[in-house]
């Protein structure tokens, strides 16, 4: 199964409290003067922002407790991810993004000096591409197929550089990502990434008390949402 | 007579651009020198703001608020100040090291140390050891800031450290690290100075390196 989705931002229904939580404020409102700002910056992204994903669901299955083999390519996962996977035996590589004309509206504002509108752009992007891949969840469900959590390159023990091998399997032509010699995507407001599919697949959580990643941003969220 | 124009600092820690500019030509029309109304008042509301962000009362778009209002203000004073010794903390050169193209709390940081009293040298991203070098040189820096956010580009800060060393620059210039990915232990392992994990420990912390906290 392939499939390429252009969707507008109606369609993802942003969450504003995950767009606070990736301003940094946590449990906490912003103030007046910020919401207007990120109320301004939705109304703009909205009339130009068409997200982009691209799955493909492969066989495959774990060689062992950290290493997935999909088709002929064997992605290092790790044991944090392995574990998860275990006993899967469909897997959906995606590839979700805000598209170009994201990163250029970024720029313009830098351009403009408008460092607190484009902070807060960013944050919204980073929200619209975390929400592509929860829409993928919604699908996937919606054909009648369970999900496990995704996985991405540079989290929970996958090293980035995979980023490489993940990319590899989907053509890039659909969502326009290329990818640096340090794995960096661009558009930079992408996401690629990993997750168990099937009829009886069970979802377990993220495993940040056995993951070395200190920074990590899904760890930081947690801990906002316990302030 | 001495006027106080505390509502100038309040302003700059609310981050109100227009009230702070409103308040700074006040403040040149009663008199005050260029260099007193920064030193005295605005820098004042920036570490007052910075205090808040420590405390979890205030978020980095409120530290970008103040940053805004500062730059507005400085906007004006800077053309005064032309022919006078202005006075800093130091030289900070920043930038984000080669291969990555994160910038913007590298950008919030430079905003930070620029309104906190730094004399700031942004060099942008994607930037050699090369041209770290050079920037150091030419502007005498007193602290070079590198910034990463991938596990594939940190890496490069302990060449920059490296590339210092053999340049013979290394004592003359303490290297403080950020960007999600870093730690403490990660500074450490590659002989830095210091890491810091938001714009304002970065300011406290190279004050204190400077020996100017």
């Amino acid at each position: 199964m392939e499939k390429h989705l252009q969707l507008s931002l109606s369609e993802l229904s942003l969450s504003k409290r995950e767009i606070n939580l990736s301003l940094g404020y946590g449990r906490n409102q912003p103030d007046q003067l910020i919401e207007e700002i990120i109320n301004q910056e939705l109304q703009i992204i909205n009339q130009f922002c068409r997200p982009s994903i691209y799955l493909r669901i492969l066989d495959g299955d774990l060689v062992n407790h950290s290493e997935l083999k999909v088709l002929d390519t064997i992605f290092l996962v790790g044991e944090i991810i392995g574990n998860n996977l275990h006993g899967i035996s469909k897997f959906c590589l995606f590839v979700v993004t805000t598209g170009i004309e994201f990163d250029e509206y970024k720029k313009d504002l830098r351009k403009q000096n408008k460092q607190l509108e484009e902070f807060v752009a960013d944050a919204i992007g980073s929200v619209i591409a975390e929400s592509c891949v929860d829409y993928i969840h919604k699908y996937l469900q919606g054909n009648d197929l369970k999900t496990t959590l995704g996985y991405s390159p540079g989290y929970c023990g996958w090293r980035l550089e995979e980023q490489k091998l993940l990319l590899s399997l989907l053509p890039s032509s659909k969502c326009n990502i290329s990818l640096s010699d340090s794995s960096l995507m661009t558009p930079m407001k992408s996401v690629s990434g990993i997750l168990g599919v099937g009829k009886n697949v069970r979802r377990k959580g993220y495993s940040c008390g056995i993951c070395t990643l200190d920074n990590c941003y899904k760890r930081k969220q947690k801990r906002m949402n316990l302030n | 007579m001495i006027m106080k124009f505390d509502s100038l600092t309040t302003a700059i820690a609310d981050g109100k651009l227009e009230s702070a500019v409103e308040n700074v030509n006040l403040a040149l029309k009663a008199g005050l020198n260029p260099q007193t109304i920064i030193s005295d008042y605005l820098i004042l509301g920036m570490e007052q703001i910075g205090q808040r962000f420590s405390e979890g009362k205030a978020y980095v778009p409120n530290l970008l608020m103040s940053g805004r209002a500062m730059k507005g203000c400085l906007e004006i004073l800077r053309p005064l100040m032309i022919g006078e010794v202005s006075v800093s903390y130091g030289k900070v050169v920043i930038g984000t090291v080669k291969g990555d193209l994160h910038d913007i709390g590298k950008n919030l940081v430079a905003t930070m140390f620029e309104g906190c009293g730094f004399e700031v040298i942004n060099v942008g991203i994607d930037v050699s050891s090369d041209k770290f070098i050079e920037a150091v040189k030419e502007n005498n820096a007193d602290i070079l800031c590198l910034s990463a956010l991938l596990t594939t580009t940190m890496t490069y800060m302990e060449e920059v450290i490296k590339a210092l060393d053999v340049a013979g620059l290394r004592q003359q210039v303490k290297v403080m690290i950020g960007g999600a990915p870093l730690s403490e232990s990660f500074a450490k392992q590659i002989g830095a100075d210091a890491y810091t994990s938001d714009a304002n420990s970065a300011i406290l912390k190279a004050k204190q390196l400077l020996g100017v906290a």
